[in-house]
């Protein structure tokens, strides 16, 4: 379990500069959970997933991951090899000669070699969707966008975290691709149980896979539950974030008087109820 | 991690010495820089002192700030103040022991050494301090552009450092990211022997060496479809121009420069190392 315990981070803390980044925040994320951060940007939410890996440590609270303090020096170490992290653009940090290279360094890092860092690496790309015969001996800067990612991905995924922390993994990318890495996100926790810390700002890509939701605020939790109870008590207009489109779509024909009692369906569902409803009537 | 360098160190704040022209404050730096070399006995630091003390009170910098711009300088003031402390022979030996003579000459000579060293710094600090990096540039693309008439590229060099001193921080920013990024792969960057540390900062390296180029391509193509072709015929936004404040900036460095060359002339004394 990863627990916040009342945290806060100041940048620049004792200059004329200082400002909260996140302020007096407390939640737990259970193991298994695709957990969903949501936020405008500069609300705060890169700053509070570093934490859960200790690249930034809080001004004031704690953070533990398994009961790891991550604060302390000597806790940090092993709550860090629980967490994978996936930064903003994670193919920018690609630097090895080859695919197979580059996905080896966090395994080797971790101190697996041999056999097992094989398996590991070829079982990584499998679940990426990369060929393992046709990528291991490519050059990683020889990639498409997409590839690079689905590498970069695979070299954490590699290192088998429990927690897999992903800041926006889906930034720039096309539909098809954005559709692709959710996917194997879901897959990930589903079949391997891996638990699922996704920061975005768009709804319409989690409505769906998320188990649970936070909602931040400048750097304040104004909101965390399912989806459904989410999006039915909070005022999203008002932080700057949209209602995601199915929902949308569902007041709007409420406010017509076609009654769709389950708000959590997805475009097609709903296109389904529509037409046995048509088809009934 | 690596926030908290600062780079292009400029105070922002409302002041007459931030809103001169910055074509006068290269130029007035110039002058400061000859005069405090003009300076030869302590005494004569008196005038500077006070010059220095009234501008940085016009500027309404902090002196905390002006003195942290001290503080890089901090090792080579105690190497220059010890070297000049025990190499200078001249006046009365105080101390004497193995090859290590104390003189009274070498003690004056190291605080000598030591605050022009310190005037230095503070008058080149004030400069920057004070002015936005995109004006100093800006500024010394106007100082050298008469040199254009022999071929000398003013407008590409101050474009040249407007872009390097743009990318200082995008690359710390980035640079902070990927180490980030590599550390959370478990990558050691602190610990180890020395061969070790280098050979853990290749991850680091090559993505920041990459994105660099990226960068740079990226920015190649944004400036050449805004059609940019150097500095021939291209008009400024930000027209220069002179006040009475740079007037009266102009009149004071020259009333000191004067004061510098003649108050050694008058009394002689105050010209002599003892």
């Amino acid at each position: 379990m990863i627990e916040f315990l009342n945290v806060t981070h100041t940048y620049m803390n004792n200059s004329e500069l200082a400002h909260n980044a996140i302020s007096d925040i407390s939640f737990n994320v259970s193991e298994g959970e695709f957990f969903c951060i949501i936020g405008q940007t500069g609300s705060g939410k890169s700053t509070l997933i570093q934490h859960i890996n200790g690249l930034i440590m809080p001004t004031c609270g704690k953070v533990l991951v398994d009961g790891f303090d991550m604060s302390q020096k000597k806790q940090l170490i092993s709550g860090r090899r629980l967490v994978g992290m996936v930064f903003q653009y994670p193919e920018h940090q690609l630097f090895a000669e080859t695919v197979y290279k580059d996905i080896e360094f966090g395994v080797a890092n971790l101190g697996i070699t041999g056999d097992e860092a094989h398996e590991r690496i070829t079982s990584a790309m499998e679940a990426v969707g990369l060929c393992v015969s046709e990528f291991s001996e490519k050059s990683p800067f020889d990639l498409s966008g997409g590839e690079k990612r689905r590498v970069a991905l695979a070299g954490i995924i590699a290192m088998r975290p429990k927690y897999l922390v992903l800041d926006e993994p889906m930034a720039g990318l096309d539909p098809m691709g954005r559709q692709s890495i959710l996917s194997l996100l879901q897959q990930l926790q589903s079949e391997l149980g891996i638990t699922i810390i996704m920061v975005s700002h768009s709804m319409d890509d989690i409505v769906h896979v998320a188990t649970r939701i936070a909602i931040l605020s400048r750097g304040k939790i104004a909101a965390i539950g399912t989806p459904g109870e989410v999006f039915k008590n909070c005022e999203l207009n008002a932080m700057g974030l949209k209602l995601p489109q199915s929902i949308q779509l569902i007041r709007s024909l409420r406010e017509r008087g076609i009654e769709i009692e389950n708000d959590m369906l997805d475009e097609d569902a709903i296109a389904d109820e529509l037409l046995r409803r048509y088809l009934h009537a | 991690m690596l926030k908290d360098i600062t780079l292009g160190q400029y105070y922002p704040a409302e002041s007459c010495i931030h809103r001169l022209d910055p074509r006068i404050k290269l130029l007035a730096m110039t002058l400061y820089i000859v005069i405090v070399f003009l300076a030869q006995s302590l005494y004569m630091f008196i005038p500077l002192a006070a010059f220095v003390t009234a501008a940085i009170l016009l500027s309404k910098v902090p002196i905390s700030y002006m003195l942290k711009s001290l503080k890089p300088l901090k090792w080579i003031l105690v190497f220059m103040f010890l070297l000049n402390l025990f190499l200078t022979k001249s006046g009365t030996e105080i101390l004497s022991f193995w090859i290590i003579k104390l003189t009274t000459g070498g003690i004056y000579k190291a605080f000598f050494i030591s605050i022009r060293l310190v005037f230095l710094v503070l008058g080149t600090s004030l400069l920057t301090l004070t002015t936005t990096p995109i004006l100093l540039t800006d500024g010394i693309e106007r100082i050298f552009s008469p040199l254009k008439v022999i071929k000398f590229p003013a407008h590409e060099l101050a474009m040249i450092m407007t872009i390097a001193l743009r990318f200082v921080p995008t690359l710390l920013e980035e640079a902070d990211k990927i180490m980030k990024a590599q550390i959370s792969r478990g990558a050691q960057i602190d610990t180890g022997s020395v061969f070790k540390r280098v050979k853990a900062m290749i991850p680091i390296l090559i993505p920041l060496l990459v994105g660099s180029f990226r960068r740079a391509d990226e920015l190649a193509m944004a400036m050449e479809s805004r059609c940019y072709h150097g500095g021939e015929g291209r008009t400024k936004m930000r027209v220069m121009k002179l006040t009475l404040g740079d007037g009266i900036c102009t009149l004071i460095m020259i009333s000191l420069l004067a004061i510098m060359i003649i108050l050694p002339q008058i009394f002689p004394m105050l010209a002599i190392m003892p």
